[in-house]
């Protein structure tokens, strides 16, 4: 069978089915996936390096597996995406930075080991922000308007999945880069619980907060990932050692009389009309499709902000601190991002402890409002995608900073550390929405399972895209 | 914060920084304040201890 064009687009599930039933080979993805990259991602960026003969070989390896009775599982000959954050051996892994521009890991990172060791297809690196922190270089276009931002920091792995140039791709969430390009771009993105996906490998941004999770086209694809990295690794110190769960055994279980809890406070404040009312409909839908909405109240919410600022802010300084205090390494941070990291050395120790304190008290909080419920529900973002020169941006007739307001609904569950989802909802003046599923501890199967089923009662997540390079021609080329 | 006070305090504390560092460093601080005197501002338990080494662990 000749390599379609269309199989980019197909879901991880569903070329994964073909690849096994011997409907389509690695090496047919794989150079759907390239031929697509080579024609689409001089507009998109999503990629900051190819390796298309790495990939080749790799494809060729898993053809012969295959062929040969070795079918290893649905990640097998599959070509995926990594963030620039994830140790390669023997590939570069710069952290979107200059600073590290010489970087050659000599080991793999945990999660990139066991998605090799599933057979899966590495065709490159994703572009993603500075330390993740600073602006893409060069700038990310978000698929479905390429004048648009495709979200922070995993914005290159969100742009690739969206722009049908791999089936899965790796990002990082440390205030929600996973969910924030996903929900912008119009993809899964899932962060499974703090400790279940280990982090060794990946390169730290703030050690309590960062998770490593996959961005996908269909929840089912985020199941399929998840089986192959969650699980204890002694190389992470936060590694959870708690049994894995069967993420697939319950996935199309449906919604009917489980309990969505949506919480009062903080998350209908300060967001685009446009957008609560796609989020609005999709928990009808919800409702639709046989579950209970209830609400539930977190008062903790809406004072939360501070407590990630300063955790973030001096942790990530502290882990750059010894590049800082080397002139000609310190010379190669953007301003920007050297502007942030040397205000991290002003957060005052009182208040990252009251930030640790407030941590403990908010997930007593969270806690008590999921007694009653299974999941939570909220938007994933209070806006759509922005405009790539814009950074101030109006949310309900307030001048916000697109960095602030982007991040305001994702970042309690990096404080708290649970699962959380975000699944495309709809689309607001033709840019998408995304939902957010959050989970008890190690509860990603009931996430899973609820996306899952919204999916199934939807068909958002089958949109396309309009054509990246035909958009180019038409929109950034104007006078 | 003014850029001259901010001076002091990054002397004092050992991270001596550029004018034009340090206009960058206040208008960052400048931006953030507003959240963190709302964290100052928390009236939590007095036996609320800060969570030093985070772990998740599953809810029995």
């Amino acid at each position: 069978m000749a390599a379609s064009p269309d199989w980019p687009w197909q879901s991880l599930a569903e070329a994964a089915a073909a690849v096994k039933a011997g409907a389509v080979s690695p090496m047919e993805l794989t150079r759907a996936c390239l031929e697509r990259i080579e024609r689409v991602d001089r507009v998109v960026h999503a990629f900051v390096s190819v390796d298309a003969q790495g990939a080749l070989q790799d494809a060729a390896k898993a053809e012969r597996e295959i062929k040969a009775g070795h079918y290893r599982g649905p990640l097998h000959g599959i070509p995926i995406g990594l963030k620039d954050n994830y140790d390669t051996t023997g590939v570069a892994t710069r952290n979107g930075s200059r600073v590290f521009a010489d970087r050659m890991p000599t080991q793999d990172a945990t999660t990139w080991a066991r998605l090799r060791e599933a057979g899966a297809v590495l065709l490159g690196k994703t572009t993603m922000s500075e330390a993740a922190w600073g602006v893409d270089f060069p700038p990310v276009r978000n698929p479905w308007d390429v004048r648009r931002n495709p979200g922070l920091s995993s914005g290159g792995s969100g742009a690739a999945v969206a722009a049908g140039l791999c089936f899965m791709a790796m990002g990082s969430d440390t205030g929600g880069s996973i969910r924030i390009p996903a929900g912008l771009s119009g993809v899964v993105g899932l962060k499974a619980t703090y400790g279940r996906v280990s982090r060794a490998g990946v390169m730290p941004h703030t050690w309590s907060l960062d998770h490593a999770g996959p961005l996908s086209r269909r929840v089912e694809d985020a199941a399929l990932v998840l089986a192959v990295i969650a699980g204890h690794d002694p190389r992470d110190p936060a590694s959870a050692d708690v049994p894995v769960g069967d993420y697939l055994k319950d996935l199309k279980r449906g919604v009917r009389r489980m309990r969505i809890g949506v919480p009062r406070e903080h998350f209908w404040d300060r967001i685009e009309g446009r957008v609560e009312a796609v989020v609005r409909q999709a928990l009808r839908d919800l409702e639709g499709a046989g579950a209970q909405v209830k609400d539930v109240s977190i008062p903790h919410m809406a004072t939360a902000l501070g407590a990630i600022l300063v955790t973030e802010m001096a942790s990530v300084t502290t882990w750059h601190d010894k590049y800082l205090r080397q002139p000609e390494r310190r010379a190669k941070y953007t301003p920007e991002v050297r502007a942030l990291m040397d205000a991290g050395k002003f957060i005052f120790a009182t208040d990252f402890l009251k930030a640790q304190r407030l941590r403990r008290a908010l997930t007593d909080q969270v806690r008590a409002a999921f007694d009653g419920v299974d999941v939570l529900a909220t938007p994933t973002l209070p806006l759509c995608a922005w405009d790539v020169s814009e950074s101030h941006v109006q949310i309900d007739g307030q001048p916000e900073h697109v960095l602030h307001a982007c991040w305001r609904f994702t970042y309690p569950w990096n404080l708290t550390g649970l699962p959380a989802l975000s699944v495309p909802c709809g689309f607001a003046a033709e840019l998408p929405v995304g939902l957010q599923l959050v989970g008890r501890p190690f509860d990603e199967a009931t996430v899973l399972r609820v996306g899952h089923a919204y999916q199934e009662a939807t068909r958002w997540h089958e949109r396309r895209p309009p054509d990246p390079v035909g958009q180019a021609d038409a929109r950034l080329r104007r006078p | 914060m003014e850029r001259e006070r901010l001076a002091a305090v990054a002397d004092l504390a050992g991270y001596p920084l550029s004018a034009a560092d340090l206009a960058q460093v206040a208008s960052i601080l400048a931006g953030i304040t507003e959240d963190i005197e709302k964290l100052r501002a928390l009236d939590l338990p007095d036996d609320l201890e800060p969570i030093l080494t985070f772990r998740v662990e599953p809810w029995v």
